[in-house]
């Protein structure tokens, strides 16, 4: 079943068209990586698909429903969004950004429900957060700050979870942690992901599909054996790499190569 | 924990209060206040002074103060920015160049009038600037701050060409005074600020969305940009209200949110019910010692409450600045 549909969508600003003409198919359960270099028009993609930035042309149809045709209440309680860089202004604890996470369901001045605090009760279960339910977002660290926001978007009991570049703050050994997380979920309850990752290792370690952007236009899309080669990384992105496959899992990894090197014959001289 | 805080705050703003009744020209011990409504008969004095000045002019500091907590706490939620307030943002130089013109044309009764109209036309333009160039609540700021100044500067030259017996009334209202309100104002503060507080009381889930950052709003189900205008709308009533009553009163919606987050924490459900009680006791404690400390010249609250908000605001901030981010 197509979660996510794209038909030649294009989308940006008042003043600048940012994607063009992009088409791609999202089966339901599977992990979406987008990937590309920096302005190739990936968080514009991903903000078009929540919503967020509204298209001048094309479709964009969430399980065969147009989505400018859902109202933004009904849309969050299937899609949820982790936007990049989200800064927290104020000092709430953690139970009560979780909550807000029930907000599409709640109505007016109405104090949680018991299936709000069941729910939220259970995902901090989950993602190891219930020690942290009174403590405020802001003396958590990086990494534990970005489990909290990916807690926010499971409390909605998302269908779709889009995430924007999730783990480009964290350290190595978070950014394995977050990403096993999500593949768990992926798993167990059937979640579709779509996520910008940065890093193409990750983006090969983690995605079932990967849709490659360049100039705002869609490069490739398909598996990531089909994706990540090194003729297609290296005209994307201008630069010179070597694709070896993963030694456990056999996915492609991607080894950059300085300029210093090319000059060089055979190895460079390990020292 | 948060029960705790709340009955606390009750206790000390009833306190406020009696401080703020007792206090005067002469200090009346709350036993003596107690029995002067007792007995009015034989206190007529006493009774007249309570229920003329005392009382009334209490109850005006709570409201201003209140209601500029409230606006205060508003507008850093929808704006997500803890510096946003209606004077920051050129609601009081709105006010101010309705005061001007009220000198002007010499209106001096009518100056709330003014004021208010004042308020609510340069909440108007920061509405219209919003709508018509979508833009950020970080831009909308800075338009704020630059109205600001476009409005002071030209009420400062308004004043600066004015007859010298009218220079002093036009500063007394730039300095924010409580000593010059019209009762009529005063009696009407159940149809503007109840209607206003019981909303945002209401729509206090929306406050904590909004605070989240338009990205965050949208994807949670909320269009921040239709729901602003009611809050700019809200916001525009009770500032216009409170300049209307007491002038230019700085810091408040600046200093009391932001205590109060430290105190209630960030949940809007107990940050709207703490900024009323808060904000409203720490103007009746300023405006006490307005009134009070260098008899019998009454200093503009004003003054009081930008010289100790701005302290306290430096204490806190030097206290918490560590944890905090901005």
């Amino acid at each position: 079943m197509v979660i996510l549909q794209f038909k030649n969508v294009s989308a940006g600003y008042v003043k600048e068209e940012i994607i063009h003409n992009i088409s791609f198919q999202m089966e339901k359960g599977h992990f979406l990586g987008v990937i590309g270099p920096n302005g190739s028009g990936k968080s514009t993609l991903l903000k078009t698909s929540v919503k967020i930035l509204k298209y001048s042309k094309g479709k964009v149809l969430f399980k065969d429903t147009d989505i400018r045709e859902i109202p933004a209440r009904e849309f969050a309680k299937s899609v949820s969004f982790l936007p990049s860089d989200i800064e927290i202004a104020y000092p709430y604890t953690v139970k009560e950004l979780l909550l807000m996470g029930r907000y599409p369901f709640s109505s007016g001045f109405r104090n949680p429900s018991k299936k709000d605090l069941e729910i939220v009760v259970s995902i901090s279960k989950q993602m190891g957060l219930t020690q942290f339910l009174d403590r405020t977002i802001l003396q958590m660290s990086e990494g534990e700050r970005q489990r909290v926001l990916l807690a926010q978007c499971l409390v909605q009991e998302p269908e779709l979870i889009v995430l924007d570049e999730p783990t480009s703050h964290l350290d190595i050994g978070y950014q394995f942690a977050f990403l096993d997380l999500l593949k768990s979920l992926q798993r167990r309850s059937g979640l579709s992901i779509l996520a910008v990752l940065h890093d193409l290792n990750l983006a090969s370690q983690y995605c079932d599909r990967i849709l490659l952007l360049k100039n705002g236009s869609v490069a490739r899309f398909g598996k990531v054996q089909d994706v990540i080669r090194f003729e297609i990384i290296e005209d994307v992105y201008q630069t010179s790499v070597l694709v070896y496959p993963h030694p456990i899992s056999g996915k492609p990894y991607v080894f950059g190569i300085p300029e210093s090197w090319k000059n060089l014959t055979g190895k460079p001289e390990a020292n | 924990m948060k029960k705790n805080a709340f009955l606390i705050i009750v206790a000390l703003t009833i306190a406020a209060l009696l401080i703020g009744i007792c206090s005067g020209n002469e200090f009346y011990s709350p036993i003596k206040v107690i029995k002067i409504f007792a007995d009015p008969h034989s206190h007529q004095f006493e009774n007249t002074i309570l229920l003329q000045l005392r009382i009334p002019r209490v109850w005006c500091a709570f409201l201003v103060g209140s209601g500029l907590s409230v606006s205060g706490l508003i507008l850093q939620a929808i704006l997500k920015n803890p510096l946003a307030e209606s004077y920051i943002l050129g609601i009081s130089g709105g006010a101010s160049i309705g005061i001007a013109a009220g000198i002007i044309l010499g209106q001096i009764a009518s100056i709330p009038l003014f004021a208010f109209a004042g308020s609510i036309l340069s909440i108007f333009i920061l509405v219209l600037a919003a709508s018509i160039r979508k833009v950020s609540s970080g831009t909308l700021i800075l338009v704020g701050i630059m109205l600001n100044f476009i409005f002071s500067s030209f009420s400062l030259l308004v004043i600066t060409l004015l007859q010298k017996e009218r220079f002093m009334e036009a500063v007394i209202w730039f300095m924010g005074n409580l000593s010059s309100y019209q009762p009529v104002i005063l009696k009407i503060a159940p149809v503007f600020l109840l209607p206003a507080y019981a909303i945002t009381w209401f729509f206090w889930k929306q406050l904590n969305i909004f605070s989240m950052g338009e990205e965050k709003s949208i994807a949670l189900g909320l269009d921040p940009e239709k729901k602003r205008y009611l809050w700019f709308v809200i916001t525009g009533l009770i500032t216009g209200y409170c300049v209307s009553l007491a002038g230019l009163v700085g810091f408040v919606g600046l200093v009391i949110p932001h205590a109060v987050r430290i105190l209630a924490g960030a949940d809007h459900k107990s940050c709207i019910p703490f900024s009323i009680l808060v904000g409203g006791s720490f103007l009746v404690l300023a405006d006490t010692l307005a009134r009070t400390i260098v008899q019998p010249v009454e200093i503009p609250v004003g003054v009081i409450s930008g010289f100790f908000g701005g302290i306290i605001f430096v204490l806190i901030l030097l206290k918490t600045a560590r944890k905090q981010k901005w």
